[in-house]
């Protein structure tokens, strides 16, 4: 494969990344409103389709891998292969991934905000729920969880 | 039978009454901030034996009781205390950053950059009036600048005093209203019902205290609640402890609950937040503002210091920085020069002073050695006082005199000397543009003997102090005398008629800097700053009344802006008194560190939001549920929480992962 096929694949590549991670994005977001609205299936389902995605951005992983390796071997590039050292080497013809590593870089800092915001909110709402079913399935009597004005059984 | 049956129906009737007065009192507080819904709690009847069978009684309504989480609740008075000190950090922190305007026209950095710019200009023409006018005045505006956003620093810190005080006082107040509202809710809970109303009017102050400050919260058997902070009492049960705040003697603000000698620190809502400001975000950026003033009037006091002004050397200079009379015995002699009191620091080095005959232009330098540990202040006056045409003396209130005897001058150039001398029979003249970076011994010494101009192949070779050859000057036939021969370093010589030979020899000591031990930036004398920090920089108000007192050449020649030069190199300088950064860099980072502190507080109070928006939904949501329904619903929840959570590893590993290729 010619360098500018290789480039053209890795370009591709990077696209496709880019728009994995805005499916990955959306569906950070689904699992935080899943939460707010206490929609357990929705939450469930969200994160069985990020596993999916997931599963997806490996497979792309290892094929930009061999992408990148075979680029670096044509440039003659050495030691850890970067995006940013391809593009730097090609020169002019690099243009277009030195602007997909830009909206990649972009798009991965929103991931891992999302990734922050939403890890406090499940850490918060997770640790609650472990206190209460830890005082619902408690042996001792006295940790009972229904003290005065606490969970309220309507139907007894 | 039929008493019983009768007794069914009253029971369920009466039941029927209190729920619809329940809903219609939920109706009626729907949009009260805090308000509980309250629910019927119907619980069976007891069972009457009647003819061997049991038979139920119907349903009563036990009791009504306000529907709450105890566990939600508490978890949303902790992230209310979180988004309270988020909150409260941001909006102070964005406040430093009004003050601070950077980037933009009259920030801190444009007038550095201002003050720069203007000595590159008069660089390019030393002797210009108009442009060493502009260097001064922009000097001035920096200066001005720095002191405007002390001030600003400091008022800041009053605003944040004042805004926690008044915090501290509504703490007060709320605890006081717990306190009250428990008598309340005991009193009338005695007989076994719910005060409901006046519980939620307690959770309101609660929620409202914990804005303010973190507090954990237990509700005792008499349905009174003990209130703490960093596990001391605020409430218990029906008496409040007011938290006092004081200033110590470094000026730290102290928060104690009363009658307690532990010094409180709050690490939730604004109170923390205030109490941060006070104590360690304004005391980091005065602190940081203070490291830059002291740096440049360092930095560019040391190479003005050593600089000649347009009026030539001095007949009389008073230092800036006063001495210290540490010991207090009345004499100043016996201190130690680097202990003296001085604001800057002074090392071990030399003090080169040259004085001028200004009939003549002969000068006499000598060199004042100095040893930063050893050396005491009546060594250096005396030192000075040397110099016959020196009078160095110290005042009473501790700054020093110099002056120079009638038709002498003097200053502190970096000249090399001596710049005349004889080779064997021949003149030898040193025309000084030194630019080594240290000082260098010179030795001149004839391979051969002969007649300089005259005699072919006559070389006179110049060695350092290590006996390593360092130049070698043709001097023979075809040498014009007088003309000069590049030494290197900026360092020429000249050679007269005469004859010379290989025992002959001339000393030359090339002086790089005028003050290696920085002796005169420390005390203040021919400085272009006067100040030791921000809140005292200035522009000296000598050289502001009379501008040609700016020293900008670094030998005296006409034209010369060696010292200008040296200024302007502090501009991209790596200075160590700003870890390593240049002058205007440390101001950005100062502002960047803010924006960034701003935009963290942001995002974590957005998503603390977001927590505590998602923990009053389900609060919420909690009215009538069935016990072993929410149980169930809830190890779902936290199945798919933890499922949620495992993902979340593995997209910020592959994000890292991602990132690294990139």
């Amino acid at each position: 494969m010619s360098v500018q096929n290789l480039v053209n694949a890795l370009d591709s590549s990077l696209q496709a990344e880019i728009g994995g991670k805005d499916i990955q994005i959306g569906l950070l977001d689904v699992q935080e409103r899943a939460i707010a609205a206490r929609d357990v299936d929705q939450l469930a389902a969200a994160t069985l389709d990020l596993q999916k995605e997931m599963q997806r951005e490996i497979d792309r992983a290892a094929k930009r891998a061999g992408i990148l390796a075979d680029l670096a071997r044509a440039l003659g590039i050495e030691g850890h292969v970067r995006v940013g050292t391809i593009a730097s080497a090609l020169g002019p013809r690099g243009e277009s991934l030195a602007i997909r590593r830009v909206e990649l870089r972009a798009k991965c800092a929103e991931s891992m905000r999302k990734t922050r915001r939403l890890a406090t909110i499940v850490r918060g709402h997770s640790s609650l729920v472990e206190e209460a079913l830890g005082r619902f399935l408690s042996p001792d009597p006295s940790g009972a969880p229904l003290g005065r004005g606490s969970l309220v059984d309507a139907e007894a | 039978m039929s008493g019983i049956a009768l007794n069914l129906g009253i029971e369920g009737l009466l039941a029927a009454q209190t729920a619809l007065d329940t809903i219609g009192h939920n109706v009626a507080n729907a949009n009260t901030p805090g308000y509980s819904r309250q629910n019927v709690l119907l619980s069976a009847g007891p069972t009457q034996r009647f003819g061997g069978r049991l038979v139920g009684t119907g349903v009563r309504a036990d009791s009504i009781v306000s529907v709450r989480d105890l566990l939600v609740d508490r978890r949303i008075l902790t992230q209310r205390a979180l988004i309270g000190r988020l909150e409260a950090k941001s909006s102070s922190l964005s406040d430093i950053e009004a003050l601070l305007g950077e980037p933009g026209d009259g920030s801190l950095s444009s007038q550095i950059s201002g003050f720069f710019t203007s000595i590159s200009r008069l660089s390019a023409n030393p002797g210009d009036n108009v442009l060493r006018q502009d260097a001064i005045r922009a000097g001035v505006d920096a200066t001005d600048r720095f002191r405007s956003l002390q001030t600003g620093f400091e008022k800041l810190r009053k605003d944040a005093d004042k805004r926690l005080s008044v915090q501290v006082k509504q703490v007060n107040t709320l605890t006081n209203d717990v306190a009250t509202l428990n008598r309340a809710i005991a009193a009338a809970e005695l007989d076994g019902s719910q005060a409901n109303d006046l519980r939620d009017s307690r959770d309101e102050t609660l929620r409202s205290l914990s804005n303010l400050i973190d507090v954990s919260v237990v509700e005792r058997q008499d349905g009174t609640v003990a209130v703490s902070t960093r596990g001391q009492i605020l409430v218990s049960s029906t008496r409040s402890f007011d938290i006092e705040s004081s200033v110590s003697s470094q000026g730290e603000a102290i928060l104690r609950v009363r009658g307690s000698d532990q010094t409180l620190r709050p690490t939730g809502g604004s109170v923390a937040a205030f109490l941060e400001q006070v104590n360690e975000v304004l005391p980091k950026q005065l602190g940081r503002l203070d490291d830059l003033a002291k740096s440049l009037i360092h930095e560019v006091n040391k190479a003005h210091s050593t600089g000649i002004p347009a009026t030539g050397p001095f007949r009389s200079l008073e230092s800036t920085n006063q001495l210290t009379d540490v010991n207090g015995d009345g004499d100043y002699r016996d201190e130690k020069l680097a202990s003296a009191g001085l604001p800057f620091p002074i090392q071990d080095g030399a003090l080169s002073v040259n004085v001028t005959d200004r009939v003549t232009g002969e000068i006499q330098t000598i060199q004042i050695p100095i040893d930063a540990e050893e050396t005491t202040v009546g060594q250096f006056i005396d030192a000075l006082n040397a110099s016959p045409q020196l009078t160095a003396v110290i005042e009473g209130d501790g700054f020093l005199s110099l002056r120079a005897a009638e038709g002498y001058g003097f200053d502190f150039a970096a000249r090399s000397f001596p710049t005349t001398g004889t080779l064997g029979g021949a003149q030898i003249g040193i025309t000084d543009q030194y630019r080594g970076d240290t000082a260098a011994d010179l030795t001149f010494r004839p391979r051969s003997a002969g007649e300089v101009g005259e005699t072919a192949n006559l070389l006179v070779d110049v060695f350092n102090a290590n006996g390593d050859r360092v130049s070698t000057l043709d001097v023979g036939a075809g040498y014009v005398p007088g003309s000069e021969l590049d030494l290197g370093n900026g360092l020429k010589a000249s050679f007269g008629l005469g004859a010379i030979s290989n025992t002959d020899s001339f000393q030359l000591h090339a002086v790089a800097d005028g003050d290696t031990a920085d002796v005169l930036a420390a005390l203040g004398l021919n400085s272009l700053f006067e100040g030791t920090g921000a809140a005292d920089i200035a522009v000296s108000a000598r050289i502001r009344n009379d501008p040609r007192l700016f020293a900008a050449s670094a030998n005296g020649a006409d034209g010369d802006g060696g010292a200008l030069s040296s200024i302007l190199a502090i501009s991209e300088a790596s200075l160590d008194g700003l870890g390593g950064a240049s002058p205007v860099q440390y101001v950005s980072s100062i502002a960047a560190d803010i924006g960034f502190d701003i935009s963290s507080s942001n995002l974590a109070a957005d998503t603390e939001k977001a927590l505590h928006d998602g923990l009053v939904a389900q609060r919420d949501a909690r009215s009538g549920v069935n016990v072993d329904e929410e149980l169930v619903n809830m190890l779902r929840f936290q199945q798919a929480y933890q499922a949620s959570a495992q993902f979340i590893q593995v997209v910020n590993s592959l994000n890292d992962e991602l990132l690294r290729l990139l």
